[in-house]
């Protein structure tokens, strides 16, 4: 049966929750060191490793613009000059910064010029990943497209459509009928995201009852 | 005579602490106070606490006994209560044990006997943007107490955590999670559980199981939860162990451990004995920064 779907918005904060959530459908074999890292005068999405040990650096925005870009570049360059700091901060996971920094931007569309003054970037691996957010009644979908990566120096111009890597996470339609924590808010602290639960996970928890209470009648 | 009995994998039992046995020589060996410029030359641990069954009196329990029978063998230990309206420390207060006012700063800070010290973090008294001035007297007595403790033992409740996250998140490492064996109870340990990871990747989160009846409720809620945390989280917590109900009649505001039932005290045991093995096999990872000094917001 084929399901149909329409494209449809999607708040930033539940396109990061996704892309925490499912870290392999951007990039195989990458762990989150951090999230919401505060630099100088900006904030790292995702800070993650590869399994070389290479840094890698993950920008979330809706549409990709040459401020983003020019933001993303600056990220790297912070990374690259505080590496000690970085390796002190992570001591479970050594970032190896003599490996090429990865930079991935996602976004739900990027500029031509983004695209063309990452062409001239040598020595940082950059990715610029497409979203399409799509939605029906009962669930959500969404589509990753790598739409340009500078990593093969073969392939210093945007991949062809038929190259295109897609990558689409299914999920249930949210519906959180968990009852939100009290949040209180002291003036001086950021505000806390609270991250919801998908209507799957609540039902991992549905039959815990009747386990229960077969294992009482078991026990008597 | 009680038999010992052996609840952990290879662990041996050192329930005798709980019950205070004459026979123990841990119990036997007096609580050495730490000289006044004997500081720690490397950060405290920190293990943030977290109750799931808001304000329930089994987690106070859990803390006071778990704090004696830590300080007993050796390890300086302070209590921090992070909840908003410092319930643990009204409860532990009631107590005759708790000497209140052992310190310049009586009603923040008290310990007991032992030597164990309670701190009330009142954030309406230490917070930036409030009116109240900053006491610098008190804010070098809790970083002295930091200084000199090997490990700070925290308890929040669940709404508290959500506002200390930005603070806990450069501080804290090490999580226990303590819930009953109940399905909402559950489903809200799994949210704050991807919570923490959501907020502090390199978090390690363990679990107990209280208010037990049987012991196979532990066991189900601790499959349901490890198996939930895989699947959508792709991460591992740590069973720490479960705690029998405690029953009405040996819920009282003394503190007596003498009283308590010998099976919550073995349960109480294991749970120590797994907070020690963390403690002594996984040196990684330790936040450098001083907590006090994050919650008071003077480094950032």
């Amino acid at each position: 049966m084929t399901v149909i779907y329409h494209k449809a918005p999607i708040t930033l904060q539940k396109l990061r929750e996704i892309i925490f959530n499912n870290p392999s459908s951007i990039k195989q074999d990458f762990g989150i060191l951090d999230s919401d890292l505060e630099i100088e005068d900006d904030q790292i999405d995702i800070l993650g490793i590869d399994k070389l040990g290479a840094a890698v650096i993950i920008k979330i925005d809706k549409t990709a613009d040459s401020d983003s870009f020019i933001s993303a570049i600056n990220q790297v360059l912070w990374l690259k000059k505080s590496s000690e700091l970085i390796n002190r901060l992570y001591v479970d996971k050594r970032i190896h910064f003599e490996l090429r920094t990865q930079l991935i931007m996602i976004s739900s569309s990027f500029s031509k010029k983004i695209i063309l003054a990452a062409q001239q970037f040598h020595d940082i691996d950059i990715q610029y990943i497409e979203y399409t957010y799509l939605q029906n009644r009962n669930q959500d979908a969404i589509i990753f497209e790598t739409i340009f990566q500078n990593k093969d120096k073969s392939s210093q111009k945007t991949i062809m459509e038929e190259d295109l890597k897609r990558k689409i996470i299914l999920a249930q339609k949210q519906e959180t009928s968990v009852q939100k924590p009290k949040i209180v808010i002291s003036n001086n602290s950021r505000q806390p995201k609270i991250i919801s639960l998908t209507a799957e996970e609540i039902a991992e928890f549905d039959n815990f009852d009747e386990e229960l209470k077969k294992s009482r009648q078991f026990e008597t | 005579m009680r038999t010992q009995k052996r609840l952990g994998k290879g662990l041996e039992d050192i329930s005798s602490v709980f019950l205070g046995s004459s026979k123990s020589p841990d119990a036997e060996k007096p609580f050495q106070p730490v000289q006044k410029d004997n500081y720690r030359q490397i950060p405290s641990r920190r293990i943030c606490i977290i109750g799931i069954d808001n304000q329930s009196y089994q987690d106070f329990y859990l803390i006071y006994y778990l704090a004696n029978t830590l300080s007993q063998l050796g390890i300086r230990i302070a209590i921090v209560d992070l909840n908003d309206n410092l319930l643990m420390t009204k409860y532990l207060k009631q107590s005759r044990s708790i000497k209140v006012g052992s310190s310049q700063f009586s009603s923040n800070i008290f310990d007991n006997r032992i030597g164990v010290k309670f701190i009330a973090f009142d954030r309406n008294i230490y917070d930036n943007e409030t009116n109240i001035p900053k006491n610098d007297q008190l804010i070098t007595e809790l970083i002295e107490i930091e200084s000199k403790a090997d490990l700070l033992l925290l308890h929040t409740d669940v709404p508290s955590f959500y506002t200390l996250i930005p603070k806990l998140k450069q501080s804290v490492r090490d999580f226990l999670i303590t819930h009953p064996p109940e399905k909402n109870k559950l489903i809200n340990s799994y949210k704050t559980i991807k919570n923490i990871y959501w907020n502090i990747p390199q978090a390690k989160i363990g679990m107990i199981v209280s208010s037990v009846n049987y012991f196979y409720e532990m066991d189900i809620s601790y499959k349901k939860i490890s198996h939930a945390v895989r699947k959508y989280l792709k991460r591992d917590i740590f069973k720490y162990g479960f705690l029998f109900r405690i029953s009405e009649k040996n819920h009282s505001t003394e503190l007596n451990s003498q009283d308590m039932d010998s099976n919550w005290v073995d349960c109480l045991s294991n749970i120590a004995q797994n907070i020690i093995f963390r403690l002594k096999s996984d040196q990684v990872g330790i936040p450098q920064d001083s907590f006090f000094k994050r919650m008071l917001s003077l480094q950032k």
